[in-house]
């Protein structure tokens, strides 16, 4: 069990669902909890952790995300901050979706929040038919429903068309 | 509401994977609240538009509680609207939209500003804030004290509260232990699930503080200034007002004629930690005996909101300079300023001791 912590340098290898292998340092690992506690349990380092939701490309974003805050840990919060808005800037929707699937199942808890927060910002003060369109919702209201649940809420609509 | 509600839930609660590319649908319901609770109030009610499993999302209890937890206090005004008097909310006063009009004023802009519009026929016309807690307000009609109403207006729901016998606490079965005299006008201060006040003599006079604890249903005495010890005859409780500021309990002193101290308790519950944190020279004197200056908010920028009267105004603590914030589609008739932590709190939940 303390075997596994003991050496920062011992190296682990995960899997995507698109079957690509990734060597990650194991102090990158420990950003997430999920791998956290498979290495706290008995699994061996040896082993290729197969991550069967997590395609490649968000994979590597992850692991990026990962790398600069276990390097960077407790010291310049500042810089971290730069690289977390650097680092979702200009992408798109899918790709943020796949990032919050990914942060949740592997539990990176800052990863979850950056992510979260840069969704709500996109439809932040947004209608509710450009909220459909960035989201790819479909509408299931009649246009009677529609106008009853804006009814219901109109005192929230002044700044809306 | 709740018919349809349920008639939606029916049909359409699972997410519909959509066509044109990745859904928000596909991400798991306890995250998209989470994305949710930090937006601002209109966009989360104008999100209910979206489809009927953002509805069913909004309204859960467990998403309200969740929203709760993040909510950032609001300015709550009462204002002529219109010719009616009416309930406004003003979201997000942050630095980055206040932005200082020409003649040295701050401006709030149009977007910020909300108008409740109650769906029911109760008389709320005349009707003043007394407190608030957990997005849940309460509302007085002054001097007759007849009737209350608890309401919430983001989820539209009025109550009147039948008439209690004066001396007693409402909702609460035994009050015996009550002090003699609590300072009333401050409606009561609701901090850290429970309610503050200032304790007085029969004079008048500044004595101790205490609070209601709802759990034991009884109140407690508790730690005010020790600075107030030593002054018997001089603190006056008509000069003071107790709010919440920065998180934290606070006492506002109209310690001379033109000074108004601000007292904040930097620990919870901490005697010690009563500091005075800032003195303004009042801007503007007194015109009604009785009308005191009242402070709302204080901003990360050093800006502190204050109302006296109708005039709602900012204190920037560094320079010390005074401006009035307008606020520009309410006409210059502001009856009333509070601050207000807004939730989807239903009263249902709120009544049966709060938590689904």
């Amino acid at each position: 069990m303390a075997s596994s912590i003991e050496n920062n340098n011992e190296k682990l290898t995960l899997k995507s669902s698109d079957g690509e292998e990734f060597l990650v340092e194991k102090h990158v690992a420990l950003q997430s909890t999920l791998l956290q506690n498979m290495l706290d349990s008995d699994c061996s380092s040896a082993d290729v952790i197969p991550l069967p939701k997590i395609d490649a490309r968000t994979l590597a974003l992850v692991l990026g995300y990962c790398k600069k805050h276990a390097d960077a840990s407790s010291s310049k919060q500042g810089e971290l901050n730069s690289f977390d808005s650097e680092f979702l800037k200009d992408m798109d929707m899918g790709a943020l979706f796949n990032l919050v699937l990914a942060a949740n199942f592997m539990e990176i808890k800052g990863l979850l929040d950056i992510a979260a927060q840069k969704i709500a910002d996109t439809i932040k003060d947004k209608p509710h038919q450009e909220v459909r369109e960035i989201f790819h919702v479909e509408n299931d209201y009649t246009p009677e429903e529609e106008a009853a649940v804006r009814e219901e809420n109109r005192w929230a609509f002044e700044g809306f068309p | 509401m709740n018919n349809f509600l349920t008639m939606k839930r029916s049909r359409a609660s699972t997410p519909n994977a959509a066509v044109m590319g990745p859904s928000i649908l596909s991400i798991p319901h306890y995250i998209l609240m989470e994305i949710m609770s930090k937006l601002p109030m209109s966009t989360i009610c104008n999100c209910m538009c979206v489809c009927s499993y953002f509805r069913n999302l909004i309204s859960d209890p467990q998403f309200a509680q969740l929203h709760l937890s993040r909510s950032q206090p609001s300015l709550l005004l009462r204002s002529f609207y219109n010719w009616e008097s009416s309930l406004c909310l003003v979201e997000s006063i942050d630095p980055c939209v206040v932005d200082s009009g020409t003649n040295g004023d701050i401006r709030v802009p149009d977007k910020a500003l909300l108008k409740f519009k109650p769906n029911c026929d109760l008389p709320i016309k005349g009707l003043e804030v007394l407190s608030s807690c957990n997005g849940i307000i309460c509302l007085y009609k002054p001097r007759s004290y007849d009737p209350y109403v608890i309401c919430n207006p983001v989820v539209d729901e009025y109550v009147v509260v039948p008439q209690v016998e004066k001396g007693s606490i409402c909702g609460s079965r035994r009050a015996g232990d009550a002090p003699l005299y609590l300072h009333l006008y401050s409606g009561g201060c609701f901090l850290n699930g429970a309610l503050h006040w200032i304790d007085h003599d029969t004079e008048n006079c500044f004595e101790s503080m205490c609070y209601f604890d709802f759990g034991k249903e009884r109140f407690q005495p508790f730690p005010g200034p020790s600075q107030f010890r030593g002054l018997p005859g001089q603190l006056q409780v008509e000069m003071m007002k107790m709010v919440v500021l920065k998180d934290g309990l606070s006492v506002s002193h109209h310690a001379a004629s033109d000074m108004l101290e601000i007292w904040v308790m930097k620990d919870y519950a901490v005697q010690d930690s009563w500091t005075k944190d800032f003195v303004i020279e009042i801007p503007w004197l007194d015109i009604y005996p009785g009308l005191l200056y009242q402070p709302l908010m204080v901003l990360n920028n050093g800006e502190s909101f204050m109302v006296f009267g109708s005039v709602l105004f900012s204190c920037n603590m560094r320079d010390r300079s005074i401006r009035k914030v307008r606020v520009s589609r309410i006409s210059s008739v502001i009856i009333g300023a509070t601050t207000y932590i807004p939730s989807f709190i239903s009263l249902r939940n709120a009544a049966t001791g709060g938590y689904p």
